[in-house]
């Protein structure tokens, strides 16, 4: 059992254990939480493997460092900020919530559970083995299960969107670096590359923050506002350049415009742009870091740069939260009291039965059909079914039959001979049936019943003369005899069934007459207990079932 | 509607299947005729119907008495039974054919006999009386002897009246009692007067063959000659029964009339006995040669007559009980039948 499985059974055993109720539906609401954390882990790994896929970067531990120290080597050299001690003050009360944060996130990730189809098989056992299984209706499952394949497809269309929107804004933002040449140039371009860039965007990061927050704090002249600071909204090339006089910091972002871009393009260009300014103050490098809102920045001095090369926007998952509206599954399965469930089938058999009117053991075939009703039990009889079936039951005979003859001798010295031939063929039998099923494991069931059956019709072919006035008259196909055959018997059956699907099930039944089938007297034959002993296989076939 | 469409083809399917009833056969009977018992020691069971047995029936005369008798016949033994019955004295009575008397049945079994004839007062006319021998020649003598029972006919001339041969049935072991056709002649002047022993019933009176008179009494006179003259009687259920005798005019009176008596042999009345006889490999042995058989009973009961109707029946069906032995011709050979019962027909 892999990991995932293990988590979905403890659940399911968790919470029957803790609520010592056969199962609730607040299993589904955590099942459904957790396939969509399922989901979402996923689209994290595809978005993971689509961003290593950009052709010109290489991945190191610290490229962060590098862009970082580039940046802030070249911001030196162009502007100075005066250090604020109360950035960092602010970042460390704050580091707490960024930690608890990323441990939810991490522990969400621990605990992913994909949905897949042998979940709702293990499912189905451990109901089954915690006696629950007879509450079952394939119904709740085939809806749950198109429910959540609806769901999955959802978050499939959402996710790859999401990749594509991330593979298009990665490619589109390398060209616009690769054209635009920014302040940051080359380096830029790498840092817009990597994850870092989505990280920060996540985090809402703004240079419209810095400006308003840092310079003015600083004196420094805000001669924009935040959409004039975020550079993009205007389609038009825009220097910002803030200086501060007591950090000497001094901030001189120079972005060109991307057109036609979205918000968040923009917003991403405004903070590449912020983050380009400040690359460049090395010894700036943690305060510049901490600065806007703690919170919505996990980036510690401290984190591994690997962290954030894998993580990609969450946003398009935060709307597919929102847009999936999975309906509620009306499942009641063992809330209320359990209930015997009925099933409705059709039978088909085929077998082989002794010959009749004779004493030696031949061969002749059977053949029934019918309509089946089964009664399942719980609890006590949770392993029990009663059954009762109706069956047209065929006998073909070979060989059976009389012949008969009489002479009539006249007065006048004369006689006259008569006879009548007959040869059965078919015999029908209406049976009624009593069985009790007996289940041995979820697939196999043994049966032993009783029943009584009544002779209903007898196909067989004649020839007589019974007149001496008349010719030889010759009847085929003729059912308008019946005498010579018995007609109400009763037997005993065992069987085997063999469940092969959910409707389908095969079965293997032994019957033993108690009556003689034939008229000895009649017949003319020798004295032969003639019962009907066969063995039929055949297929019971689940029309539906009731509970 | 398609449902009650296919309800309906189900329907008219099953209705037109075919359900023709298991025929009864008519009850089997056991042969109608048939007999049993010993043939020589052996086991007899003749069956008509089985294994080729056929029955046969009819009527016959024996030594020109009517009878009436039926046969099995086996080809694959080779074997025939014949049974005979004479005719009864009397036939018919007031329910129809009488076909046996009871009273009567026995085993008839030639005796031999003699009859003379006799010519009233006229002793003279015995010098006269030629009668064919069994070899074809007249010769004088006025009694003829038999061997078997019978009627049989005598021809006789009168040498002294003309070479013309009158031919009289004379019968030997048949006397009618119960209908006598005896009669009396005398002369009245020159007519001749007739006059029945019985004169109940109807009579018919013939002379030369002619029809003279149907009055039980009358007179008439003839020309001279020698006349045959038969009486027949009948009584008022239709038997009847016939005398014939011989009459000579003499002067155109009445000279004589022939009278038959007995000149030996057995005084039994053989009317109504049976004679059983067995062909076996092309031999006949017959019963009416053996004495015994006198002794013997052959019973008859369950009589059933098969006819149009009661008064014109063709077939008497009875069942039979005898024993009796049979001898060959030439009295050489013999059969003994034991126990033989069984269901028998004769033609009538």
């Amino acid at each position: 059992m892999t990991e995932e499985n293990k988590h979905m059974d403890d659940a399911f055993k968790k919470a029957s254990s803790e609520v010592k109720t056969p199962y609730s539906a607040s299993f589904w609401d955590a099942a459904k939480a957790k396939l969509e954390d399922a989901n979402l882990d996923d689209a994290f790994r595809a978005a993971a493997g689509a961003a290593i896929s950009v052709p010109t970067f290489e991945n190191t531990e610290n490229v962060d460092d590098l862009f970082m120290d580039a940046a802030f080597v070249e911001a030196a050299t162009e502007t100075s900020v005066p250090y604020d001690a109360s950035l960092f003050e602010q970042f460390k009360a704050s580091e707490s919530n960024t930690l608890m944060d990323e441990a939810f996130q991490t522990a969400a990730a621990a605990t992913v559970v994909d949905y897949m189809p042998k979940y709702w098989s293990a499912a189905d056992k451990a109901l089954m083995a915690e006696g629950l299984h007879y509450e079952y209706s394939s119904a709740y499952w085939n809806d749950a299960k198109r429910l959540l394949d609806r769901s999955d497809r959802k978050v499939f269309f959402a996710k790859w969107s999401a990749v594509a929107a991330v593979l298009l804004l990665i490619s589109f933002s390398g060209s616009l670096i690769g054209i635009t040449k920014l302040g940051a140039d080359v380096q830029f371009k790498d840092v817009s590359a990597s994850t870092d860039l989505g990280k920060l965007i996540d985090q809402k990061l703004s240079l419209s923050n810095i400006s308003s927050n840092k310079i003015e704090e600083n004196g420094i002249q805000n001669n924009t506002n935040e959409s004039s600071i975020v550079v993009n909204h205007h389609n038009e090339l825009s220097n910002v350049n803030v200086q501060g006089s007591e950090g000497n910091v001094l901030v001189n972002a120079q972005s060109n415009v991307i057109t036609n871009q979205g918000d968040r393009v923009n917003n991403t260009g405004a903070t590449q742009v912020s983050l380009a300014g400040t690359n460049g103050l090395g010894v700036f490098k943690s305060p510049v870091i901490s600065i806007g809102n703690p919170e919505l920045s996990p980036i510690s001095y401290d984190i591994d740069d690997r962290t954030y090369v894998n993580k990609l926007p969450v946003n398009p998952y935060d709307n597919r939260e929102l847009g999936i509206q999975v309906p509620l599954m009306e499942i009641n399965k063992g809330q209320d009291a359990p209930r015997n469930m009925h099933s409705f089938a059709i039978l088909g058999q085929i077998g082989v039965g002794n010959r009749w009117g004779t004493t030696q053991l031949l061969p002749s075939l059977r053949s029934a059909v019918g309509f089946d009703y089964t009664l399942s039990g719980f609890g006590t009889f949770k392993n029990f079914e009663f059954n009762t079936n109706l069956m047209l039951n065929h006998v073909r005979q070979n060989n059976l039959g009389f012949e008969d003859r009489s002479t009539e001798y006249d007065n006048q010295g004369g006689f006259h001979n008569y006879w009548r031939k007959i040869q059965y063929k078919d015999t029908w039998m209406v049976n009624l049936n009593a069985n009790v099923n007996i289940r041995l494991a979820a697939r196999h069931k043994v049966r032993l019943g009783g029943g009584v059956e009544y002779l209903v019709g007898v196909r067989s072919n004649m020839s007589f003369r019974d007149s001496k006035l008349s010719e030889i008259d010759i009847v085929n196909n003729n059912w308008g005899v019946k005498e010579g055959i018995t007609k109400l018997d009763f037997k005993l059956s065992v069987g085997y069934d063999f469940q092969i699907t959910n409707s389908l099930a095969l079965q293997l039944t032994g019957n033993y007459g108690f009556r003689d089938r034939t008229d000895d007297a009649f017949l003319k034959s020798p004295v032969v207990l003639d019962r009907e002993v066969n063995v039929m296989v055949g297929v019971k076939y689940t029309l539906f079932r009731k509970l | 509607m398609k449902k009650l469409l296919g309800f309906v083809v189900i329907v008219l399917l099953v209705a037109s299947c075919k359900k023709e009833p298991l025929p009864e056969l008519p009850e089997d009977t056991s042969p109608y005729y048939s007999i049993q018992g010993e043939l020589d020691g052996e086991e007899l069971d003749l069956n008509v119907g089985q294994e080729g047995i056929q029955i046969a029936q009819g009527t016959s005369t024996v030594n020109g008495i009517p009878s009436y008798f039926g046969q099995i016949v086996s080809p694959t033994e080779d074997l025939i039974i014949k049974i005979e019955f004479i005719r009864p004295e009397l036939m018919l009575n007031g329910t129809g054919v009488t076909a046996f008397d009871f009273s009567k049945l026995g085993f008839m079994v030639h005796e031999p006999g003699c009859r003379t004839f006799s010519f009233g007062n006229n002793q003279q006319q015995s010098n006269y009386v030629l009668i064919k021998d069994a070899n074809g020649n007249f010769v004088p003598s006025t009694e003829i002897e038999f061997n078997e029972f019978g009627s049989f006919s005598s021809i006789m001339k009168f040498t002294d009246v003309g070479q013309n041969s009158f031919t009289i049935p004379v019968r030997y072991g048949f006397a009618d009692f119960k209908l006598n056709p005896a009669f009396g002649l005398s002369a009245s002047n020159d007519e001749v007067v007739f006059t029945p022993f019985d004169e109940s019933g109807t009579h018919q009176w013939l002379v030369n063959d002619n029809s003279v008179s149907s009055s039980a009494t009358f007179s008439q006179s003839f020309p001279i000659g020698v006349h045959k003259v038969e009486h027949i009687i009948q009584d008022e259920h239709g038997n009847e029964s016939s005398h014939v005798t011989l009459m000579r005019i003499t002067d155109y009176v009445l000279d004589w009339k022939m009278d038959i008596g007995v000149c030996g042999g057995s005084n039994v009345n053989n009317y109504g006995k049976v004679i059983v006889s067995v062909s076996k490999n092309g031999v006949i042995y017959t019963s009416d040669k053996v004495m015994d058989n006198t002794n013997e009973n052959f019973s008859v009961s369950n009589v059933e007559y098969i006819g149009s109707s009661d008064f014109n029946p063709e077939r008497a069906v009875f069942d039979f009980f005898f024993n009796s032995t049979l001898v060959n011709e030439s009295q050489t050979d013999s059969l003994s039948l034991v126990n033989m019962t069984g269901t028998f027909n004769v033609g009538l």
